[in-house]
């Protein structure tokens, strides 16, 4: 054996989301999501495979492939190494495993883009954009040699790896005697037909940011509030659309999973998954909210629930029934039975569709000409058909709609009241 | 630059109607298509991937069975040994692979279903002819019993196919119940006419006066007495 600088770590078993994600893995919900980066010129396969292969040594919790235990699922580190792909499958593929050969992830390019697709159950935003963030600059310095000075968010290659960046945070702060949060409703779900298996449409609206955050500023909330708002309306509008004989649907909740990502609240450098959702909601047998009405909602809802407290009992709950010895010890196989309809019949079922802001991507300033900007999508699900992911960069806010259904009158309803707040959207989609 | 003049959001260059409001849209660049578009013409693969496994299990399958058939084929020319008993072992032997070929939805689902009909009766005949039995089963309840599932289980289909959109908990059991109802009725029918020589209802009858309160009452509930006939109905209860 060879003397490792970094002793390397032979397993890393599953954290709390990942036992989840891994459990409910089908065909149609991959538990992939995507983050594509556009450049200003066309990318280099060469230098992206060189720059993968450097960089991959600094993320050895990534370079690892995923096996069948008994009980649960694990990841084991594996000496192969990953390699880029042009872009010829619908996005967010399903993962397929085979022993010691793939990865958790995946680095595609086509034309200007580079897409990283991540199994949601290695890391979660958080962590995907550090490792893509870290593929940029270790690309460009290949490709023009640009040493920049300050990384930001990436990773330095040549410093050692923190056991605090794979380590499960869920577990660190879960505490024995909390109690767990109320039970959900069932709310509101998309009607629409969905896709054929293995189809996955993506749409993205980009708008500039400085005029969304002075509307917001406007209304007294933050950016993602503003945004989740004028989604809320656009799903109300909707369903006060529907024709007089659908007059159930007009009387239900509307819910939408917002995740928090837990690092600034729990201090905490994971790479791994580490969130928590929390789902505002608004009840239309209490009649139309207006947008202000739909603002104070959230603003409400966010100050009752987004502190550390109420939290703690959610990471408490999930840890917990993970703990469960008799969920323990059933068998893989049974589990994998019986996961996906669980997850499908009472995981989602209480939010109708979802929002996560990752809130400002940078690049370090001597990249940022050739860098043009930033998408995320979320993955597939078969009960919440349309969810979106939003992210920042340079000014260019990227509305990221991922969906398992043709419908697009749900985006039609969000933009045009985008549009009619005077702000240029700019649509682009993988949709033929 | 291209805008959409209905919705009036920026798109791409090269599409043709607007992906929010599908409002067609001029084609001012003509030619210069496909260069600029941001994904590829994407690959489904589910169906190559999950045709991968369902091959390799049927292909498993196939040998097991055709195996069999060449070690019972041998016993029986070479070695005599109870000849009856080997020819029941090789129908069921068919019979097994042939369902499962049709299980596995190789062909459009309709045909599949017709093939496992088929199935059946060729299996049935052949166990007839075998034992060479004497009271006629075969045409007096076999085919007929057969037939009737079949046609039942199409009738259900159809109407499922044409309400599984609405509500499960509503459709779903009044679907049952009229399974059960059509079949019952049938499968009386059946022994009636066999046994006293002519078509006369008994139990069946008792079912699917049952049956069709329940279905009645469960879409009574889903879709509420119309606003006519309440009245119509308060009027004449004196209410």
């Amino acid at each position: 054996m060879m003397a490792e600088k970094n002793p390397k770590k032979k397993f890393y078993s599953l954290d709390n989301a990942g036992v989840l994600y891994t459990a409910i893995a089908s065909s149609r919900m991959t538990t992939v999501y995507r983050m594509t980066v556009e450049l200003s010129e066309a990318v280099e396969p060469m230098t992206l495979q060189n720059a993968l292969e450097l960089i991959i040594h600094r993320f050895p919790y990534f370079q690892v492939t995923l096996k069948r235990g008994f009980f649960w699922y694990y990841y084991e580190h594996t000496e192969a190494i990953p390699k880029v792909e042009e872009e010829t499958y619908y996005p967010c593929k399903t993962m397929r495993q085979r022993q010691g050969k793939t990865f958790p992830f995946r680095v595609l390019y086509y034309k200007k883009y580079i897409h990283v697709e991540f199994n949601h159950s290695i890391c979660d935003g958080s962590g995907g954009l550090a490792f893509l963030q870290t593929l940029i600059i270790e690309y460009f310095k290949r490709l023009k040699g640009i040493i920049p000075e300050n990384i930001g968010k990436a990773m330095d290659l040549d410093a050692e790896v923190d056991p605090g960046e794979f380590e499960d945070s869920f577990k660190v702060y879960y505490e024995e005697n909390v109690p767990p949060p109320p039970s959900s409703k069932k709310v509101f779900h998309f009607p629409f037909e969905l896709l054929d298996k293995g189809e996955y449409l993506l749409l993205t609206g980009f708008v500039p940011v400085t005029p969304m955050l002075a509307l917001a500023k406007s209304h007294g909330c933050t950016l993602t509030q503003f945004i989740l708002a004028l989604y809320f309306e656009s799903i109300q509008e909707y369903i006060i659309g529907l024709p007089i004989s659908e007059n159930k649907k007009r009387r239900q909740r509307i819910a939408i999973n917002v995740p928090v990502d837990l690092r600034r609240m729990f201090p905490s450098i994971t790479l791994r998954n580490f969130f928590i959702s929390l789902n505002p909601e608004i009840d239309l047998a209490l009649g139309y909210y207006t947008r202000a009405e739909i603002i104070e909602q959230i603003k409400g809802y966010m100050g009752l629930y987004m502190n550390r407290k109420h939290i703690n009992r959610y990471i408490s709950r999930n840890v917990r029934n993970q703990q469960l010895i008799f969920l323990r010890i059933i068998p893989l196989w049974v589990k994998k039975l019986l996961m996906p309809v669980v997850y499908k019949r009472y995981g989602e079922r209480s939010y109708t569709s979802g929002l996560s802001n990752l809130g400002v991507v940078t690049v370090p300033e001597e990249l940022r000409p050739y860098v043009k900007s930033f998408e995320v999508f979320p993955p597939p699900s078969a009960e919440s058909r349309l969810k979106m992911v939003t992210v920042s960069y340079d000014n260019k806010l990227a509305l990221c709609f991922g969906k398992t259904t043709s419908e697009t009158v749900i985006e039609k309803l969000f933009f045009s009241k985008i549009r009619q707040l005077g702000i240029p959207v700019k649509i682009e989609t993988n949709k033929r | 630059m291209a805008y959409c003049p209905k919705c009036g959001v920026e798109v791409e260059d090269d599409v043709r109607s607007c992906p929010l409001c599908d409002f067609p849209i001029p084609d001012v660049n003509e030619g210069r298509h496909s260069e600029d578009s941001k994904y590829p013409q994407a690959i489904n693969t589910y169906d190559e991937d999950h045709l991968g496994k369902k091959n390799k299990a049927f292909f498993s399958i196939t040998i097991i069975a055709l195996s069999m058939v060449v070690i019972i084929g041998v016993i029986y020319l070479v070695y005599p040994w109870n000849h009856v008993l080997l020819r029941y072992i090789m129908v069921a032997d068919f019979c097994v692979l042939a369902m499962v070929f049709f299980s596995m939805g190789y062909l459009h689902p309709n045909y599949n279903f017709l093939g496992a009909y088929i199935t059946v009766v060729i299996t049935c005949l052949s166990v007839y002819l075998i034992s060479g039995s004497q009271s006629g089963w075969f045409l007096n309840f076999a085919l007929p019993i057969a037939t009737l599932l079949y046609l039942d289980v199409s009738l259900f289909r159809f109407i499922f196919k044409h309400t599984r959109h609405k509500s499960q908990f509503v459709f779903i059991p009044s679907n049952l119940i009229l399974f059960v109802i059509v079949l019952a009725i049938g499968i009386d029918g059946i022994i009636s006419l066999n046994v006293l020589g002519s078509v006369s209802l008994t139990w069946s009858l008792i079912m699917a006066v049952a049956g069709t309160c329940i279905i009645i009452l469960l879409q009574t509930i889903y879709h509420r007495i119309p606003e006519k006939t309440r009245k119509m109905m308060k009027k004449k209860m004196h209410v």
